[in-house]
């Protein structure tokens, strides 16, 4: 075989750049501590590593929403556990009543304690109140003006207060019915100084609305199955600023982007809110362009979640978003100029209230806590203080109730409240445990996640991460073989006949 | 008499024979590292024979020719090995290119953004008017938005760069092909008067290896000593003195279809099986165009799958969610874009199902990270991961096929060289062996000098 020149330094080339290739590539290694330092290094690996990033970042994630989750849960806990307190501590109000000295001094507690409780069930996480349902503008609890049917009352249907006290000071309207009856055939007498003096008597009208004066009124409703009976007496203890227990219909509100420049209103031929949930009627328009009456638009009754079918026909300038027959809700639409018309996506909401107390709604707020499944973090108001949806007692009404009973010296009245008292408690350490038992469902995740994620780390270290000791075995190794290349690329040039001539 | 001239007659030839000799070692010796240079060899051939009082006599030596030590064999081999690696080499330049943009392994890339942007969502829907998390949304979708342009935009500079690379090499191989068909027309002429041809020979050589690594060719040497050649599929390139050129005609897509310059509404890409140009249009038109597709799908399912859920949502303004993402137009990824509306006033973010803040939208959103949308058979991040996968593969193999192509191609070189390759030890030895036949013939004149000068001195 002849060896030429060529043959001879393009195969010494050839072995050194393979030697300097095998050096740095274990060098590469060495530097990132990573076997994979580009996908070709291993395709498979590489796809691996990617893919149990992505499940670690989730398990982060997961680990993260738990975390939102359990934060809200423990402030929950604490501020229920300590409503419960409270609570306990205005049923012993109730239970210790026994002489009409000591009752004004007990209603006096039992009306801070209302404050106290108040002010924890309008408690906040953030910017978000915790027992609002998905809520966030406006909080929802507030003082309530609650007339107190005396526990001797002939009636037994439910009473509401209504309208708005424009008083400057608190006071005390009593009603007292002096000729029993239906509404319509049945009298009463109004007095506002805790029954010194009396007003003329009246008709109760048709229907069930009287007035107290200062803007107040009361309504009878047609729901018990004793009409009116005379004697019958209710107190009203009406504070500025405090929110009647009718159901109410909030002023309807245009979302931020409408393009409609016109206004909203609730129309004259609404009637009461008839539902007996707190509620968000939402009219949203479609298609784009439209003036007042002619826009297509479709209307759901649950905030948004589902829609009616889209209304092509024309409307004059009123939407009916509740038909329940009675009851209906209806929105005014008025442009503000001739060319003022809807835009796809012009949105209007309205907030219809249950007769109670609360304004927030009962909606679920939920995280997140594993590939689909998800936690409900939050404890609606209207499951822990009221008595509608899941709810049992209106916990407000019941210590309104109390304090007045107190006031009034009614002695069966009180006890009545301390029973409805003991009914709430009971449901609100029911969520208390609930929560508690939630957390600790979201800790068995937190250590299952942390068992997870190690597994998944041990796994994905050993797909890319080198093996130190057998790579400085190998680097030693290489980097002799390079030394090797080196020395005999030096001696080459020797090996040949003119050392000779 | 007669005899002694002819001894100094022969003194001259084995003189001059040295002399040829060592002019071919010397030629030898100094294009030992001439790439292409094939060793030559003086042919020495003894006389024909004189008759000397009617007895035949060797009378001197004289060179028949320069030889050209070549295999005609190995050289044909070494043609068609140059097409194997031409289009191997540009396979593993290319997507070693293509490969460095997608190197997710130190993080930071298409799967991190993409896993942050999920994660914005659900934190997002833990606080669903948070201004914090709705800031941070907008930034993880705008970065998101971004690395798909980037990673788009570079796959198209790699195509667009393949595309400029096949005019050049449809180019190249033109001037390599007019150069074949000129140097045809010298050799055929310097045969036929008995020039010494061998360096245009060696010339045409390295053309004809020039032309295979960008084309597969195949050629055929006529006896005249012109070649002739031809594409894999036989059309003729170069015929004799004469060369067919090749143009590059734009297509639809914009990219370059190669075609013969008389006939240049017919591309002929479909017919061009190996070097350079093949690898150059499979990387463009198949292999890169295939991930870029793969990119164009995984954020048009993306941008079309986010903004569905995004328009059944509520913004912090009560208003019905728009557009999250601008909707993909043609060009796919290369133009993914966050809405302006999104980035102007993350507020316009949907995160809730209802007017009122349930944050249940974001959590919908976010659930598409789990879930296998209509067309895939994977979540989209695992899709991602496939294609980083599937890039990685075709590294390893076109690095292991050009390994291999240029491991024969180095086999064949070797087996060349044995053959044409100059050997200097060799060349020393001839050196040797030619001055010392000079000596010799000097000494063989002397010698017949004296012979001479002693019958003059008779006479």
């Amino acid at each position: 075989m002849r060896i030429t020149e060529n043959m001879r330094y393009g195969s010494l080339i050839a072995g050194l750049g393979r030697a300097q290739g095998n050096y740095s590539s274990l060098m590469e290694q060495m530097a990132s501590q990573k076997k994979i330092n580009r996908p070709s290094d291993d395709p498979v690996g590489a796809t691996r590593v990617l893919d149990f990033r992505g499940v670690r970042d989730a398990i982060a994630q997961y680990g993260r929403n738990i975390e939102n989750a359990d934060a809200w849960l423990q402030l929950s806990e604490t501020k229920l556990e300590n409503i419960s307190d409270l609570i306990g501590q205005a049923r012993e109000a109730g239970i210790n009543d026994q002489s009409a000295q000591t009752r004004q001094v007990l209603a006096q507690n039992v009306g801070s304690l209302l404050e106290e409780i108040l002010s924890l069930a309008n408690s906040k996480f953030g910017d978000r109140w915790l027992f609002a349902g998905s809520r966030t503008d406006r909080a929802p609890f507030e003082r309530i003006i609650l007339p107190v049917a005396r526990s001797a009352n002939g009636f037994d249907g439910s009473v509401y207060s209504g309208g708005t006290y424009t008083g400057s000071a608190d006071k005390t309207y009593t009603v007292r019915i002096a000729s029993g009856g239906a509404p319509g055939t049945a009298t009463y007498e109004v007095s506002d100084d805790g029954g010194t003096t009396w007003g003329a008597a009246a008709v109760v009208p048709a229907s069930g609305i009287v007035s107290l004066g200062d803007g107040l009124t009361v309504r009878f409703g047609d729901d018990g199955t004793t009409g009116l009976t005379a004697g019958d007496l209710f107190y009203v203890n009406a504070y500025p600023g405090g929110r009647t227990t009718d159901a109410r219909v909030e002023t309807p509100r245009a979302a931020a982007n409408n393009a409609f420049a016109g206004t909203v209103s609730l129309d004259a031929s609404s009637g009461t809110y008839g539902g007996d949930r707190n509620r968000t009627f939402v009219v949203q328009f479609v298609n784009g362009g439209g003036a007042v009456g002619e826009a297509d638009y479709r209307v759901s009754t649950d905030g948004g979640k589902t829609w009616g079918a889209v209304q092509t026909a024309s409307w004059g300038g009123t939407i009916t978003v509740d038909d329940t027959a009675g009851h209906e809700q209806v929105l005014r639409f008025t442009a503000a100029g001739p060319a003022d018309g809807f835009a796809e996506n012009d949105l209007f909401y309205l907030n219809a209230c249950a007769p109670g107390v609360y304004s927030g709604n009962g909606e679920d707020l939920s995280v997140a806590t594993g590939r689909g499944s998800r936690m409900v973090y939050n404890v609606t108001g209207e499951e822990a203080f009221t008595d509608r949806g899941r709810g049992a007692v209106d916990l407000f009404a019941a210590l309104e109730s109390l304090k007045t009973a107190l006031e009034q010296g009614d002695r069966e009245g009180v006890i009545a409240q301390v029973d409805r008292l003991t009914t709430a408690q009971d449901t609100i350490r029911r969520y208390v445990a609930e929560s508690g038992a939630r957390r600790s469902s979201l800790d068995i995740s937190t250590n299952n996640y942390q068992v997870l994620d190690d597994k998944v780390a041990g796994l994905m270290s050993a797909a890319e991460d080198v093996d130190l000791e057998r790579l400085i075995v190998e680097f030693k190794m290489k980097e002799t073989a390079l030394q090797a290349s080196y020395a005999m690329s030096v001696q080459i040039g020797r090996m040949s006949i003119l050392e000779y001539l | 008499m007669s005899g002694i001239y002819q001894i100094l007659n022969t003194a001259k030839e084995g003189l001059l024979a040295s002399q040829i000799g060592l002019g071919v070692t010397g030629a030898n010796v100094t294009n030992a590292s001439t790439p292409g240079y094939v060793r030559q060899r003086a042919v020495l051939a003894a006389k024909s024979p004189g008759e000397v009082a009617g007895n035949a006599v060797q009378t001197g030596v004289e060179v028949t020719t320069i030889e050209r030590l070549y295999n005609r064999f190995i050289e044909f081999q070494l043609v068609d090995q140059a097409s194997q690696v031409g289009e191997s080499g540009i396979r593993k330049e290319t997507l070693e290119r293509v490969e460095a943009l997608f190197n997710e392994t130190d993080g930071g890339g298409l799967n991190e953004l993409m896993n942050r942007f999920w994660s914005a969502w659900e934190d997002l829907s833990a606080n669903p008017t948070g201004q914090v998390e709705r800031t941070a949304l907008a930034e993880a979708a705008d970065g998101l938005a971004g690395m798909f342009r980037e990673y788009a935009g570079e796959l198209y500079g790699i195509r667009a760069d393949c595309n400029t690379q096949v005019a050049a090499a449809v180019s190249e191989l033109n001037g390599a092909l007019s150069d074949i068909a000129a140097l045809n027309g010298k050799i055929v002429e310097g045969l036929s008067g008995g020039v010494n041809v061998n360096n245009l020979l060696d010339q045409r050589s390295a053309l004809l290896k020039k032309a295979a690594g960008l084309i597969d060719i195949q050629y055929v040497e006529e006896t005249g000593g012109a070649v002739n050649v031809l594409t894999s599929d036989g059309r003729s390139l170069v015929q004799g003195i004469s060369s067919w050129q090749l143009g590059v005609q734009v297509r639809v897509d914009g990219y370059y279809d190669v075609v013969y310059r008389d006939n240049p509404t017919a591309p002929v890409n479909g017919a061009i099986g190996g070097g350079k140009l093949a690898g150059l249009i499979d990387m463009r038109d198949t292999t890169a165009k295939g991930y870029q597709d793969a990119l164009d799908e995984l954020a048009r399912a993306m941008v079309d799958a986010v903004n569905d859920r995004h328009a059944s949502g509520f913004d912090n303004y009560r208003n019905a969610g728009g557009t999250f993402f601008e909707p993909l137009g043609s060009t796919g990824a290369r133009d993914m874009q966050v809405s302006g509306a999104i980035l102007g006033d993350p507020n316009r973010i949907a995160a809730s199902a209802t007017v009122n803040a349930d944050g249940d939208n974001a959590r919908a959103i976010a659930g598409i990270r789990d879930e296998i949308l209509p067309d895939f058979v994977t979540t989209l991040g695992e899709f991602y991961a496939s294609l980083v996968g599937r890039i990685g593969q075709d590294v390893t193999e076109a690095a292991r096929r050009d390994a291999h192509e240029t491991g024969i191609m180095t086999q064949m070189e070797n087996a060349w060289e044995q053959t044409s390759g100059v050997s200097i030890d060799e060349e020393m030895m001839n050196l040797i062996k030619y001055q010392m036949g000079y000596a010799a013939a000097a000494k063989l004149a002397q010698a017949a000098d004296e012979l001479l000068k002693t019958l003059l001195e008779m006479g």
